[in-house]
C-alpha cells in the first residue's frame, strides 16, 4: 500500500519535474560549430538583445536526425552553424523557413546558398578542402611532402593516409564532391581508389584524420583547412597544403526550423549572426574559417580563399540525395571495396 | 497466555502444480488446541497442506476454515498463523530477540509490550540472555528454540511446524519435541505438525493424519493408528509390522477365523470379507511356540542384540517375518529352530491392498 | 480490498476535478494554474468535459462515479470482477482518447494520476480474483512495472522499429527487412577467408563473445582475491577496478591511444629498445577488446563478488572435509555455486560489448560493429532510418538468443546458499595455484589500470596532450573557475552541465534501483502469467543501443500525448530504463540465493509483502542495492549515446559537453572534466557504501588460509 503510493508520487513529481520546458521571450538554439565558438555566440546574442538563448551543441548529423524527428513538434529554433549540406538536405524536406534576411553584404557564396534553399538558409562562413601532413614524421621517413591531390597516389605513401569515409562524414563527401567535380566521375572514382591503397583507416568523423596526423598516429590527412590551423596554432607540427589542382569548400550555414516557437528573436539571431562586427570575432575562439560578410575581417592565419585555387562548387547538384546516394554507392563498392584486396 | 484456540477445517480442497496433482479432495477437521502431526513418505502432500493452512500456498478448490472464518483467499500476512521451518528461517541480519519480536512489531504492538513478551517468549524456551546474539552465533538447538519463540510470542490460532527437528540430532530431537509438546499443551495452542518420522508424530501428537498420495490414509489417536490400522500402508508404515498373508475360513458375530499357514486364528473386531493380511507387530509374535499347540515353526536367520530387547529376522513357511523379544537373556542364534506364537488378542487384519 | 478500492477511487476523482488535466506550460511548480483555474489550459478534466465540450473526458469522469457506486453496492465477491472492468475501461479510454483525438496538449498531472488510480483499481480487483495471488501490494507492483515498461521500452522502441517494415515506395511490407536483414553486409564472413571485412553483425558478435568471456573471468579473479585471500591491498584493488566503470566515455580510448598508438609512449619506448615497428595495431579489434575489457570488467567485478561471498561457507567445509582439497572444492562446489553470478557477467559483459559505442567510435578503425554502423545509418551523410532499424533488429536478435542461452544454461537448479540457518562457518582459501593464477592475472591488470589513470591525470595538467607537456592549470579554470567579486559567480564554462548532470543522476539512480530490484523481486520470488514475456520486456532497452533509444525516445515523446522532449525527465526516464537491467539482473543474482523461507517467515509472521520486501530481503540485498545504486548512478553521468539525443539547452549533459570538446580536439579541458567527474562519482561512491553499508551475516568474516595462519583470524573488511 504505502509502496503504491510512493510510486504515484515519484511519478508526480516526474510530471512536475517535466513541465518546465519552453518560456516565452526566449531562443533555443542548437549549434554545430564548436563549442567555444557556440559559447561566445550565445553570451554576445544575450548581452546585444537582452534575449535569454538556451543553447545546445551537437554535431549536424544529430542535428538533422533530431529536427526530423521533432519535425510535428520542434522545441528548437535556430540551428547555427555545421557544415552547408544537411541544412540544404533540411531546407529541401522543408524542415526550415526563409529568414528574409537582407544578404546584400554577403560574399557570393553565402547568397548561393540562400538562392538555392530559396532564402531557408544562409551561409556564415566557408572552409577550404586541403592536405596536412606532420612534418617531423615525413622528415623521418624521408617522404616527399604532398603538393597536389594526385601525390597522394605515390607508393611511398603506403599506409601512412588518412581520411574519412564519405557515409558517415560530410567532410569526407565534400572530398568525394570535389573530386568528381574536379577530375569527371570516372577519373574521380580510379584517383580516389588509387590514393585508396595508401590509406591506412577510413574515419568515421570528418576531423580525426587531422587530429590523428597532428599527434603522430598518421603522416598524412585530408581534411578541412580551418580544423588543420586551428591544430598547428595549437602548437602542432602539422603543414597545410592547398592542393595544386584546387579544391573544394564547405560553407557553414544558419537556418530557422519550421513551426519555431520564438520566430522573431530567432530572425534576430540570423542577422546577429551576419553582422560583420559579430563574425569578425570568430577568430578570438579560434575559429578560422572565412565569414560570409565581405566587410568582416579575416583572420590573418586562414587559409584565405583568395589565395587558393577554389573550384565552382555545385551545391545544388551534389546536396541533392539522388546524386548523393550514387555516388556513395559507387565509393562504396570501387573504392572500399578495391581497398579490401 | 492463549486462552481460545480455533480449529482449522479443509473442505474438499485440491492443489495442483500445472499438471501435477498435490492435493485431492482433502476434507479434514483439527480441534481447537489440539497439536495434529501429518504424516507421511516424502512427496506426499503434507507440507503442501501445511502451507495452505499457513496460507503460503493457495487451494486450486475447495475452503479452508480457521475458527468460523474462511480464510481460503486469504494471504498468509492476514492470517493468525505461525510457522516454525525446517530451516528455522531466521533473519541472519537480526539479533535473536531481534528476529523473535519481528512478528510483533509489524503487527504495531506497543513498544512496551514488545520487549516484554520477547523476554517472556525466550525464556520460555531457555533462552534468557541470549537476546543480543545473531543466529550465527547459536547452536542448531538453541537456533531451532528461537524459531518457536518468534512463533509462539504472536499468540497464534494456529501454530504450524514443519519438520522442525530434522536438523538436530537424535538426542537433541527427543529433547525439543518434549518441550514443543508441553509449551503447546501449557498453551493450549491448536498446532499442525508436519514429519516423516513415525516415532516422533507418536510422541507429541494427539492425533494423527497419515497421507499417501494426496489424500489421507488414515486419521486417528496414536494408539489407534498403530493398533488399528485400516491398510496394509498404514501398518507398516506406523507400526513397522510384519504383513502376513492369510485366509478367512468364516466369521460371525464380528470374529473371524483366519489360518495362517497351519496356524489358526480368532481375530475379534473384524468385518473384513475378501483377500487380507493379518498385520503383527514384532513384539506381538514370541519365539516360545514349542510350548504351545498352533505355532509356526521357523529358522533364525538374522538376529541382532540391542542391550534390552532381541531381534530377529526369521524365515517361515508365510515369508520372511520380523521379531522383537524382550528374553534378551535367553538368546537364539542363527541357524536355529523356532517356533512362533502370535498374540491373538493383539492381532488384526487389513485388507489386502 | 474495500478500503484499497475506495482510496483509489477518492484520488481519481479528486483529480478528475481538481488537478489540470493537460500539462501546463509553465511548469506544475509554478501554481499559476491554481488562478486560471477554469481556463482551457489550466482546467480539470471535469470542468473540461462541461465546460468546454472536450465530451471525450466524460467518460473517465462516470467511470470513478460508478467505481465509487460499485465499492459502496457490492459484496465481496462481485466487487473484484466489477473493479477489474471498471480499471480497465478507464486505463483503455484515456490512452485511445489521449491518441486518437488531435489538437489535444501532453497529458498532464491530472491524467497521470487518474491513469495511476485506473491501473491500480484494476490490480486491486484483479487481487480479489481467485487464482490470482492474493497481494494487493504484489499485484500493483506488477501492475506498474508493466505499465512503465509498456510506455518506456515497447512503445518507443515500437515505433522506431516499424521503420524497418517501411518500405522506399511508401507503405510497410517485410521485402525490404527480408533482403537487407539477409545481406551479407551485415553478417559476412569474408575476414575469415581472408579476402575483407566481416559484416559487423560478425564482429560484433566476436568482439562481445570475447569481452563476456574475458570480462567475467577477470571479474571472478578480482572477486576471489578480494574475499579469499589475505591480499594486503584489496582496498586499493577494489577502487582500481571500480575507476574504469566512472569514467566518461571516450576517456579511456584517448588514453590507450597517448599509450599505445602509432606514437604512444609505449609504442615509442619498444621501438627504442627493442626495436619493434610502430604500428597501428591499436586500431580494430585489439583495441577495442582492451578498452571494453577495461570499462566492464568492474561491472563484472560488482556481480561476482555478490556471488562469491553468498557461496554458503558450510558447503566448502563440507567439501573439504570429504577430503576434497582446496582446488577440487573450488572446481566441483564453489565455481558451480556462482553459476548464476557468472552467467550474469557474463551476459552483461555481452550485451555491453554489443551496445557500446564510445570505444568502437575511438578505436574501431575499419573494425565496424553494429551499434557504431547504427549510429552513422542515423546521423551519417545519408540518413536512413530504416537501415539502421534493421541493423537494430540484428542486435536485438543477438541479445535475444544469449539471453535464451543463459536460460537454458542455468536450468532449474537451486542455487539457495544463504538459508535461515545461521551459518558460522569459514569460507575456504584458494589454492596455491589459482591464488597464484588470480594474482597474476589481477596484478598485472590493476597496474595496467592505474596507467591508463596517470595517463589521464596527467592529460588534464599539461599543455597540449601528446605533444606539448608542460604544466598547466588552464583547463581546469576554464572549465571550473568561480568568481568571488560579488558572493560566489559559477563563471566556468563546465558548471551549467556539472550541476545539471549531477541532479538528473541523483533522481534517476535511486529510481532506477527501485524499478530493477522490484522488477527482480517479481521475477524470483512471485507467480504470475506472462512472467517469461515481462522479463524479456525488462532486458529489452538494455539490448538496443543509446543512439537508437535516443531517436526513439525522441520521436516517441515529442508529441502528446506524453510529451517529454526538451525536460530533464525524459533524460531520467531513458537513465532508468536503460540501466534497470543491471539492477535486474544483479538482484536476481543476489535474490535466487536468499532462502525463500525467510519471506515466508516473515509473511507467516503477519509482515505484509511491503514490510517483507523493507525489513527483511532489502537488509539482506545490501550489496545488490549498492551495486544497482552505484551503477545507474554512473551510468547516468558516463554515458553517451542516448543521451546525445536528448539533452536540451536547459539540460546538457556533462557527456555530451565532453564530446563537444573532444570532436574539437580540446582533450585538456575534456579529460580535466573527466577527471572531476571521476572524482564526484568516487565521492558519491563512497557516501553510498556509508548509507547502504555491507551485510552482517557472519559477525566476522572470517577467512580460512592456512597458508598464512597470522592473517586467518584477523577481521577483514570486504
Amino acid at each position: 500500500m504505502k509502496k503504491k503510493i510512493s510510486v504515484s508520487t515519484a511519478l508526480f513529481g516526474l510530471a512536475m519535474f517535466s513541465q518546465a520546458a519552453i518560456a516565452a521571450g526566449s531562443l533555443n538554439v542548437v549549434c554545430s560549430a564548436e563549442q567555444s565558438w557556440c559559447d561566445l555566440m550565445t553570451t554576445e546574442f544575450e548581452k546585444q538583445t537582452g534575449i535569454d538563448v538556451a543553447m545546445v551543441r551537437k554535431s549536424t548529423g544529430e542535428t538533422l536526425a533530431q529536427v526530423r524527428a521533432e519535425s510535428e513538434n520542434p522545441k528548437t529554433d535556430i540551428w547555427w552553424g555545421g557544415t552547408g549540406d544537411p541544412h540544404l538536405i533540411a531546407a529541401s524536406e522543408g524542415l526550415t523557413q526563409p529568414s528574409g534576411v537582407d544578404t546584400s553584404d554577403l560574399l557570393g557564396w553565402a547568397v548561393n546558398m540562400s538562392n538555392i534553399s530559396e532564402g531557408r538558409t544562409v551561409g556564415i562562413y566557408a572552409g577550404a578542402l586541403g592536405i596536412a601532413y606532420n612534418s617531423e614524421l615525413i622528415k623521418e621517413k624521408n617522404l616527399e611532402a604532398p603538393a597536389c591531390w594526385k601525390d597522394l597516389t605515390d607508393v611511398s605513401y603506403a599506409g601512412e593516409i588518412q581520411v574519412a569515409n564519405p557515409n558517415s562524414s560530410g567532410t569526407a563527401y565534400t572530398e568525394l564532391a570535389t573530386f568528381v567535380q574536379l577530375f569527371g566521375e570516372e577519373e574521380a572514382i580510379s584517383l580516389l581508389t588509387e590514393i585508396g591503397k595508401n590509406v591506412n583507416q577510413y574515419t568515421k568523423s570528418g576531423s580525426a584524420p587531422s587530429k590523428a596526423a597532428a599527434r603522430g598516429e598518421t603522416s598524412i590527412s585530408i581534411g578541412f583547412m580551418h580544423d588543420m590551423v586551428k591544430l598547428a596554432s595549437s602548437g602542432f607540427p602539422l603543414e597545410i597544403v592547398a592542393p595544386c589542382e584546387g579544391t573544394g569548400y564547405e560553407v557553414g550555414a544558419v537556418s530557422i526550423i519550421e513551426g519555431a516557437k520564438n520566430l522573431e528573436s530567432a530572425k534576430k539571431w540570423v542577422e546577429f549572426s551576419l553582422d560583420p562586427a559579430v563574425q569578425s570575432r570568430s577568430v578570438e575562439v579560434k575559429a578560422f574559417q572565412v565569414p560570409s560578410n565581405s566587410k568582416a575581417t579575416v583572420a590573418p592565419e586562414s587559409p584565405g580563399l583568395s589565395s587558393i585555387k577554389l573550384i565552382d562548387y555545385d551545391f545544388a547538384t551534389y546536396g541533392s540525395s539522388e546524386t548523393r546516394q550514387r555516388l556513395l554507392a559507387r565509393w562504396d563498392t570501387d573504392v572500399k571495396n578495391a581497398e579490401k584486396n | 497466555m492463549k486462552k481460545n484456540s480455533a480449529s482449522v477445517r479443509f473442505e474438499n480442497v485440491h492443489k495442483s502444480y500445472g499438471d501435477v496433482l498435490a492435493i485431492d479432495n482433502l476434507n479434514l477437521t483439527i480441534p481447537a488446541g489440539e497439536l495434529v502431526t501429518i504424516l507421511g513418505p516424502s512427496g506426499c502432500g503434507k507440507t503442501t497442506t501445511l502451507r495452505m493452512i499457513a496460507g503460503l500456498e493457495q487451494a486450486t478448490s475447495g475452503r479452508i476454515c480457521i475458527g468460523d472464518d474462511d480464510v481460503t483467499d486469504l494471504s498468509a500476512t492476514y492470517r493468525n498463523v505461525s510457522m516454525v521451518f525446517q530451516s528455522y528461517a531466521l533473519f541472519p541480519h537480526m539479533s535473536v530477540v531481534e528476529n523473535v519480536s519481528y512478528g510483533l512489531k509489524v503487527s504495531s504492538t506497543p513498544r512496551k509490550s514488545i520487549l516484554e513478551k520477547a523476554e517472556k517468549g525466550l525464556e520460555m524456551v531457555g533462552l534468557k540472555g541470549l537476546g543480543e546474539r545473531l543466529p550465527s552465533e547459536l547452536s542448531g538447538g538453541q537456533q531451532q528454540r528461537v524459531a518457536v519463540a518468534r512463533a509462539v510470542v504472536l499468540e497464534p490460532d494456529v501454530l504450524l511446524f514443519d519438520e522442525p527437528l530434522s536438523n538436530l540430532d537424535a538426542k537433541m530431537r527427543r529433547h525439543v519435541r518434549e518441550e514443543i509438546r508441553q509449551l503447546q499443551q501449557q498453551l493450549g495452542l491448536t498446532s499442525v505438525y508436519v514429519t516423516h518420522d513415525q516415532e516422533e508424530a507418536m510422541a507429541v501428537s494427539d492425533k494423527i493424519v497419515v497421507m499417501k498420495d494426496g489424500v489421507i490414509a488414515q486419521i486417528g489417536a496414536p494408539a489407534d493408528l498403530y493398533e488399528r490400522p485400516i491398510s496394509e500402508f498404514i501398518a507398516d508404515f506406523i507400526g513397522n509390522a510384519n504383513l502376513i498373508p492369510c485366509e478367512i475360513n468364516g466369521s460371525s458375530g464380528g470374529v473371524a477365523d483366519v489360518s495362517v499357514g497351519r496356524v489358526k486364528l480368532s481375530i475379534k473386531d473384524s468385518h473384513l470379507a475378501g483377500p487380507v493380511k493379518l498385520v503383527a507387530h514384532p513384539q506381538n509374535v514370541s519365539l516360545d511356540g514349542l510350548n504351545k499347540t498352533n505355532s509356526l515353526p521357523g529358522k533364525i536367520l538374522h538376529s541382532a542384540y540391542l542391550g534390552n530387547q532381541v531381534e530377529y529376522d526369521i524365515e517361515t513357511e508365510c515369508g520372511n517375518l520380523f521379531v522383537v523379544d524382550r528374553h534378551v537373556d535367553n538368546r537364539h542364534h542363527k541357524g536355529e529352530n523356532v517356533s512362533l506364537h502370535f498374540r491373538e488378542e493383539k492381532m488384526v487384519l487389513v485388507p489386502e491392498s | 480490498m474495500k478500503k484499497t478500492a475506495g482510496l483509489w477511487v477518492f484520488v481519481g476523482l479528486i483529480s478528475l476535478f481538481l488537478l489540470p488535466w493537460y500539462s501546463v506550460e509553465k511548469g506544475l511548480f509554478s501554481f499559476n494554474w491554481l488562478s486560471t483555474f477554469t481556463s482551457l489550459d489550466h482546467a480539470p478534466a471535469a470542468t473540461l468535459a462541461l465546460r468546454h465540450g472536450h465530451w471525450w473526458l466524460i467518460p473517465p469522469v462516470l467511470v470513478f462515479i460508478a467505481a465509487l457506486a460499485i465499492i459502496l453496492a457490492s459484496n465481496q465477491n462481485k466487487l473484484a470482477k466489477r473493479l477489474v472492468w471498471v480499471g480497465s475501461i478507464g486505463l483503455i479510454w484515456i490512452s485511445v482518447q489521449a491518441f486518437l483525438i488531435k489538437g489535444q496538449v501532453g497529458l498532464g498531472v491530472g491524467a497521470l494520476v487518474v491513469l495511476a488510480s485506473s491501473l491500480y483499481l484494476l490490480t486491486t480487483g484483479l487481487t480479489g480474483i481467485r487464482n490470482v495471488r492474493g497481494d494487493a501490494f504484489i499485484n500493483g507492483m506488477i501492475g506498474t512495472i508493466v505499465a512503465l515498461v509498456a510506455v518506456f521500452v515497447f512503445f518507443p522502441i515500437a515505433q522506431v522499429l516499424s521503420n524497418a517494415f517501411e518500405l522506399k515506395t511508401g507503405g510497410y511490407g517485410t521485402s525490404g527487412f527480408v533482403s537487407t536483414f539477409f545481406s551479407p553486409r551485415i553478417w559476412g564472413l569474408e575476414c575469415l577467408t581472408g579476402e575483407g571485412y566481416c559484416g559487423p553483425a560478425v564482429n560484433s558478435v566476436f568482439l562481445a563473445v570475447m569481452t563476456g568471456v574475458g570480462t567475467t573471468l577477470l571479474g571472478l579473479s578480482f572477486a576471489l582475491i578480494a574475499t579469499r585471500t589475505g591480499f594486503r591491498a584489496k582496498k586499493l584493488l577494489r577502487v582500481l577496478t571500480v575507476l574504469p566503470i566512472i569514467t566518461p566515455p571516450f576517456v579511456i580510448g584517448l588514453a590507450l591511444i597517448l599509450l599505445f598508438g602509432r606514437a604512444g609512449v609505449v609504442t615509442e619506448w619498444a621501438e627504442f629498445l627493442f626495436g619493434l615497428e610502430k604500428s597501428r595495431w591499436l586500431y580494430g579489434f585489439w583495441g577495442v577488446y582492451v578498452a571494453q575489457l577495461l570499462s566492464f570488467t568492474p561491472i563484472a567485478f560488482l556481480i561476482m563478488i555478490g556471488v562469491v561471498e553468498g557461496v554458503s561457507p558450510s558447503m566448502e567445509e563440507a567439501s573439504l572435509t570429504m577430503h576434497a582439497n582446496k582446488w577440487q572444492t573450488f572446481i566441483h562446489v564453489s565455481l558451480p555455486l556462482m553459476r548464476p553470478g557468472l552467467a550474469n557477467a557474463f551476459l552483461l559483459g555481452f550485451i555491453e560489448s554489443l551496445a557500446d559505442f564510445g570505444n568502437p567510435l575511438v578505436l574501431g578503425g575499419n573494425f565496424g560493429v553494429l551499434s557504431t554502423e547504427i549510429y552513422f545509418a542515423i546521423v551519417g551523410a545519408v540518413s536512413d532510418s530504416g537501415k539502421a532499424a534493421v541493423l537494430g533488429i540484428a542486435l536485438l536478435f543477438l541479445t535475444v538468443s544469449s539471453f535464451l542461452i543463459q536460460r537454458w544454461w542455468l536450468g532449474n537448479k537451486s542455487y539457495a546458499t544463504v538459508t535461515g540457518k545461521g551459518d558460522s562457518g569459514q569460507h575456504s582459501g584458494l589454492n596455491n595455484v589459482l591464488k597464484w593464477t588470480c594474482y597474476s592475472v589481477s596484478i598485472p591488470w590493476a597496474i595496467f589500470t592505474a596507467v591508463v589513470y596517470s595517463m589521464i591525470v596527467f592529460g588534464s595538467f599539461v599543455t597540449l596532450w601528446g605533444y606539448d607537456h608542460s604544466f598547466t592549470l588552464q583547463h581546469y579554470a576554464s572549465a571550473f573557475s568561480l568568481d568571488f567579486t560579488d558572493g560566489i559567480t559559477w563563471t566556468g564554462s563546465a558548471w551549467d552541465s556539472y550541476f545539471s548532470t549531477l541532479k538528473i543522476a541523483s533522481i534517476a539512480a535511486p529510481l532506477t534501483a527501485l524499478v530493477g530490484l522490484s522488477t527482480a523481486y517479481l521475477l524470483v520470488r512471485q507467480k504470475f502469467a506472462g512472467k517469461n514475456l515481462f522479463e524479456f520486456g525488462t532486458m529489452l532497452s538494455f539490448a538496443i543501443p543509446g543512439t537508437v533509444v535516443g531517436i526513439s525516445y525522441i520521436v516517441a515523446f515529442n508529441v502528446p500525448p506524453i510529451e517529454l522532449t526538451g525536460t530533464g525527465v525524459i533524460l531520467i526516464i531513458a537513465f532508468v530504463f536503460r540501466n534497470m537491467p543491471v539492477g535486474v539482473r544483479g538482484g536476481i543474482a543476489a535474490m535466487s540465493q536468499l532462502d525463500k523461507s525467510l519471506d515466508e517467515a516473515s509473511l507467516t509472521l503477519g509482515a505484509n509483502s511491503f514490510t517483507t520486501i523493507k525489513r527483511v530481503i532489502l537488509p539482506l540485498l545490501g550489496p545488490a542495492i549498492l551495486a544497482a545504486l552505484i551503477y545507474s548512478f554512473v551510468r547516468a553521468i558516463t554515458s553517451v549515446s542516448a543521451v546525445i539525443f536528448l539533452v536540451s539547452a536547459r539540460h546538457n549533459m556533462a557527456t555530451s559537453f565532453i564530446v563537444g570538446r573532444v570532436e574539437n580536439g580540446e582533450f585538456g579541458i575534456a579529460i580535466a572534466y573527466s577527471a572531476v567527474l571521476i572524482i564526484t562519482m568516487l565521492l558519491a561512491i563512497l557516501l553510498l557504501q556509508l548509507i547502504v553499508g555491507s551485510r552482517k551475516l557472519r559477525r566476522k568474516t572470517r577467512i580460512l588460509n592456512d597458508y598464512v595462519p597470522s592473517q586467518s583470524q584477523k577481521k577483514v573488511v570486504t
